[in-house]
């Protein structure tokens, strides 16, 4: 049961297989295990395409006869494709420009797929199964999903307002939410009937919430001062070609902030650390102006240099104490 | 029909040849410009400029253009009305166009003075990824790239389940047009080995974007080598296969006859496909020098297939050949190849010299002979794609102005690594008459955009224009069975197939 | 003889060709395990070229990547009685078990997700760190790509009947999800010997 397609595969994987033998790629085990890897995806393509596809499918033809072709049988057009195209585009472009980017990219894949789906579904469905789709999947699919949603969005506006307001005030908030909560749970499971008020009620408290939670998420979180003091940070410039400080001190073996700022507008700085034999422990993105944060991860103790990796000149020490000292930097 | 919504094979398709023809010329102008000011001694916005040149040529001109052609042929190659999965084409069409405008906005973002050119050196310029001030514009270029390899993965996935699932019946494997043929061993090559790249430039992106250190490390270079330079990838040839693929059915059609090395020309593919994979026996040895492409032994054995399909053509020609306009295209495509050969068989006796002869070398290979074949098969299948045949005379001028253009664009590369010429950079040194040469690769770009200029103007005049079903009166397969364009549904009925060649067994090709 | 004449007397003959959401689903299956291989060769690339393994500074907790495989594992498991229970056309297990290997993936994800927050390490801090999270966010996109192909056979089968090969398709996939993890570079950390 196989066919040439299933052996052309079997024959990439066995060159895979001949070429992972060869000598001369035991020093270059990057190709070797590409080599591997070839023979087993090759193998299993092989595997599929000979088990599918069979002696050959379609076996027969009879001289003179021919297959008409369903007019029905056409593909349907649909705008799903196109709109999940440019969804993975802008998902793509998030990895350049920001997260942003991304969360926008992945609705609009996800919608286009959504529409894809329906176009290609919508003729294909039993006419027994399509009489009853509102159960199918209205029942089983929409409500569980639109619960969902609508729980994470209670959910994120409601943190966002705790994550605004003072502490005191967001016990208030949360009390006043149980409550209110409790009480539309009791609403619903006495079968209070859905008259105009209960849900004109029900859509301002939700409405409430919402705007509620997107003023919090506006007015951004309040600072959680005793979470920031306890990641030593250590502030660095750079004016006129040249840092304000010589040495750089931190504790080691845990992760640190380095706060750089950049008063030479225009010409790119950065902070890299590099180790007694000039490999690279961290390198900070450069900026031409404004500042901003390296977060540098654990690094082992032990005194290091830093360096601006476009202006060598620019340079100082970068020490890591073993004992959890204070942070410290000598001005200049 | 609507061209955003359509999920006719035949619009894709086109749609798909357009497209990538376009990053051709914007990649070629590029590439005019980085020459054309290197021979005045500094280049504005190099890292830019060749970035831009590299992506679009390296991703997004030969294996869409090739899978765009046979978007269209082969299902009609296979008594098909459709693709077995004609939205994941529109899907993978879709995401090529907007991995192009990625590339092309990271073009316009990237800073006129990066560290260095990041993306398609053979090896990696030590420091050059991770420090970029503002790598917005490289990253998106990365991302561009990644996009347009992972819709390249997925038009190879429609079309191999299209061939596996779609023919008609009596239509075994075996019998297979060789196009379509090519396109199933070669579809499978590129889904197996381009997701490679997709790791590759995973890792490039991570380096890049959170200033990682993975390609700035010595090992690194090894892997970049298999998984990113274009020269250590199975890419740089698998768009070969489907020249020799459409290039077999030029010559069957050309003969109207059985082909009485079926099976060897059939294996010879396959091997071809097979051995597309030798690149990755370049073991990174040069890590750290420049590299040259196909520079080992086991390189021989992709050239000996390619041999041996050929062979199998001149033996059919021994019958007595008709001139149909894809000929000449055709001719002047083996002789690029013979071209790459005579350079090949240099490269195994010289040492490496220059970076400009190494770039020749990977662009003769990778993109001179897949769009001068592209041009064979869009005038041979001209009436299937817009309803009326190129006049010879324009065929062979069109075909003659990419083959004189790319050759002297390989000439200007050859002589100038030979001549030790450094790579080109913000600052060239154009003295030794290597300005003069560089500038003679400009103008080789040039004229092969005109071959390709000439073409659209052949069938800007083919469209209005309707042919016989089978213009050639030669056609040996189902494609030459339909009407000239094609109906909406390709057939309206299709004849059960009995050989490799139905139209010579059921007479309708007289 | 027309296609609507055909159609009237009769005629037509069903083309019934191979499966193609199969063949699809072994190609794109194909495809996936070599991005994976793709990462570990770089990862092994690494290693030969180190003289200390694994890195200095550098404490991976295999326990995280054992309980990644596992659960995959057992999401394979789960899948392949899904493809069973479809080709016995027997829908409410067929959904039950994807259902819960849908589940099993998004419980990957999350896992994958406080993994490589809580290495220690980052993108930028390593070559080791580079690919390791590479490995981690590869792996992971195919996990998301097979979830969604799951919910799609959900969804089939929840809408019509007799949607078999859609379903072993999916699963099929998922399989393929599986082994790409399976020789991804996360997974195979603990068997590289520390030099």
């Amino acid at each position: 049961m196989t066919n040439n397609a299933a052996k052309f595969a079997m024959g990439v994987a066995v060159a895979g297989f001949v070429a992972a033998l060869a000598p001369s790629l035991l020093h270059d085990k990057a190709a070797w295990i590409l080599f591997v890897g070839l023979l087993l995806a090759a193998g299993a393509v092989a595997f599929g395409v000979g088990r599918t596809v069979g002696a050959d499918l379609p076996p027969t033809g009879e001289p003179g006869a021919a297959t008409a072709i369903d007019p029905a049988d056409a593909p349907r057009a649909s705008y799903g494709p196109v709109i999940a195209a440019t969804g993975a585009t802008v998902l793509a472009a998030g990895g350049a420009l920001g997260p942003r980017y991304v969360i926008v990219g992945l609705l609009v894949a996800a919608a286009g797929t959504g529409v894809w789906l329906f176009d290609t579904m919508r003729k294909a469905v039993d006419p027994a199964d399509a009489t009853n789709v509102d159960h199918r999947l209205i029942a089983p699919v929409a409500l569980p999903v639109g619960a969902f949603v609508l729980a994470i969005t209670i959910a994120f506006s409601f943190s966002r307002v705790l994550l605004t307001v003072n502490e005191t005030a967001s016990w208030i908030v949360a009390f006043i939410v149980a409550a209110t909560l409790l009480f539309i749970l009791t609403t619903i499971a006495n079968r209070v009937p859905a008259t105009k008020v209960v849900a004109g009620l029900a859509g301002v408290g939700l409405l409430g919430v919402l705007v509620a939670g997107g003023a919090g998420a506006a007015r951004g979180e309040r600072s959680f001062e005793d979470e920031r003091t306890q990641i030593p940070t250590v502030r660095i410039t750079a004016k006129n070609i040249a840092y304000d400080r010589d040495v750089i001190a931190f504790p080691a073996d845990r992760n640190v902030h380095l706060e750089f700022t950049n008063l030479d507008v225009g010409t790119f700085h950065n902070v890299a650390v590099y180790d007694q034999n000039n490999a690279p422990v961290f390198a900070g993105k450069p900026i031409n102006h404004g500042t901003t944060e390296y977060k540098i991860k654990t690094i082992a103790p032990g005194t290091y240099r830093y360096v601006c990796d476009f202006h060598p000149a620019m340079t100082g020490e970068f020490r890591l104490s073993p004992s959890s000292g204070s942070q410290e930097g000598s001005n200049r | 029909m609507n061209l955003l919504n359509t999920a006719d094979h035949k619009r894709i398709g086109q749609v798909q040849i357009v497209v990538s023809l376009l990053a051709l010329a914007v990649a070629g102008s590029a590439a005019i410009a980085v020459r054309a000011m290197a021979s005045s001694g500094t280049v504005d916005h190099f890292d830019a400029l060749s970035s831009l040149d590299h992506a679009l040529a390296g991703v997004f001109v030969a294996l869409p253009l090739w899978f765009g052609i046979a978007t269209v042929i082969t299902p009609l190659q296979i008594g098909s009305n459709r693709l077995a999965f004609p939205k994941l084409s529109v899907a993978a069409l879709w995401t090529l166009i907007g991995g192009m405008v990625l590339v092309i906005a990271g073009y316009t973002r990237t800073p006129s003075n990066p560290a260095g050119r990041s993306v398609f050196s053979p090896v990696p310029l030590p420091g050059s990824l991770a420090k970029f001030a503002d790598t917005k514009g490289s990253d998106l270029m990365v991302l561009g790239m990644l996009l347009g390899a992972v819709a390249t993965v997925l038009m190879a996935v429609s079309l191999v389940t299209t061939i596996a699932s779609r023919r008609t019946h009596g239509l075994t494997i075996g019998r297979l047009p060789y196009f379509s043929w090519s396109v199933l061993v070669g579809g499978i090559g590129v889904a197996l080995a381009t997701p490679v790249f997709i790791g590759g430039l995973s890792l490039v992106w991570i380096d890049q974007h959170f200033g990682g250190s993975f390609f700035t490390s010595q090992a690194a270079n090894v892997f970049w080598t298999h998984a990113v330079w274009l020269g250590g990838r199975p890419e740089a040839l698998l768009a070969a296969v489907f020249v020799l693929g459409a290039g077999s059915d030029i010559i069957a059609t050309a003969t109207g006859r059985p082909n009485e090395l079926d099976q060897v020309t059939r294996a010879a593919l396959a091997a071809f496909a097979t051995f597309a994979f030798v690149p990755w026996t370049l073991t990174g040895d040069q890590a750290g020098g420049v590299m040259a492409p196909f520079s080992n032994v086991v390189t021989i054995l992709p050239v000996l297939a390619a041999g041996v399909v050929v062979l199998s053509w001149l033996g059919q020609l021994r019958h007595g050949v008709k001139v149909i306009p894809s000929i000449v295209p055709l001719v002047l495509t083996l002789a690029l190849g013979a071209v790459a050969v005579g350079d090949f068989i240099v490269r195994l006796t010289a040492d490496n010299r220059g970076g400009t002869w190494t770039e020749a070398s990977l662009v003769l290979f990778a993109l001179a002979i897949p769009v001068a074949g592209a041009v064979a098969a869009l005038v041979h299948w001209a009436p299937k794609l817009v309803g009326g045949t190129i006049a010879a005379p324009v065929a062979s001028l069109a075909s003659l102005a990419t083959f004189g253009g790319f050759t002297l664009f390989v000439a200007s590369g050859v002589f100038l690594g030979a001549d030790g010429a450094p790579y080109f950079a913000h600052t060239w040194d154009k003295s030794d008459g290597h300005g003069a040469l560089a500038l003679l690769g400009a103008a080789g770009v040039g004229i092969a955009a005109l071959g390709i200029v000439i073409l659209a103007l052949g069938y800007a005049g083919a469209r209005s224009t309707s042919a016989a079903p089978n213009p050639y009166g030669s056609g040996t397969t189902l494609e030459w069975a339909t009407a000239s364009p094609p109906p909406r549904d390709n057939f309206e009925s299709v004849p059960d197939v009995g050989s490799a060649t139905p139209l010579v067994t059921t007479g309708a090709s007289s | 003889m027309t296609a609507v004449a055909a159609l009237e007397s009769g005629q037509v003959r069903t083309r019934r060709g191979p499966d193609a959401l199969t063949v699809a689903s072994y190609v794109a299956g194909g495809a996936l395990l070599l991005a994976s291989v793709a990462m570990l060769a770089a990862f092994y690339n690494l290693r030969d070229a180190a003289s200390t393994w694994p890195p200095k500074g550098v404490d991976f907790d295999e326990y995280l990547s054992a309980m990644l495989t596992a659960t995959l594992l057992l999401s394979g498991a789960v899948v392949a009685w899904g493809a069973s229970a479809a080709r016995h056309d027997n829908r409410r297990q067929a959904l039950a078990s994807l259902a819960i290997t849908a589940g099993l993936g998004a419980a990957f994800l999350n896992l994958a997700w406080y993994t490589g927050g809580h290495s220690g390490f980052g993108p930028s801090s390593h070559a080791f760190g580079a690919v390791v999270i590479a490995g981690l966010v590869i792996g992971s996109v195919g996990v998301a790509f097979g979830i969604g192909f799951l919910v799609v056979a959900m969804l089939r089968t929840q809408l019509k009947a007799g949607e078999a090969d859609f379903v072993g398709a999916a699963a099929r996939f998922w399989f393929f999800v599986v082994a790409a993890w399976i020789v991804s570079p996360v997974a195979l950390y603990g068997l590289m010997s520390p030099k």
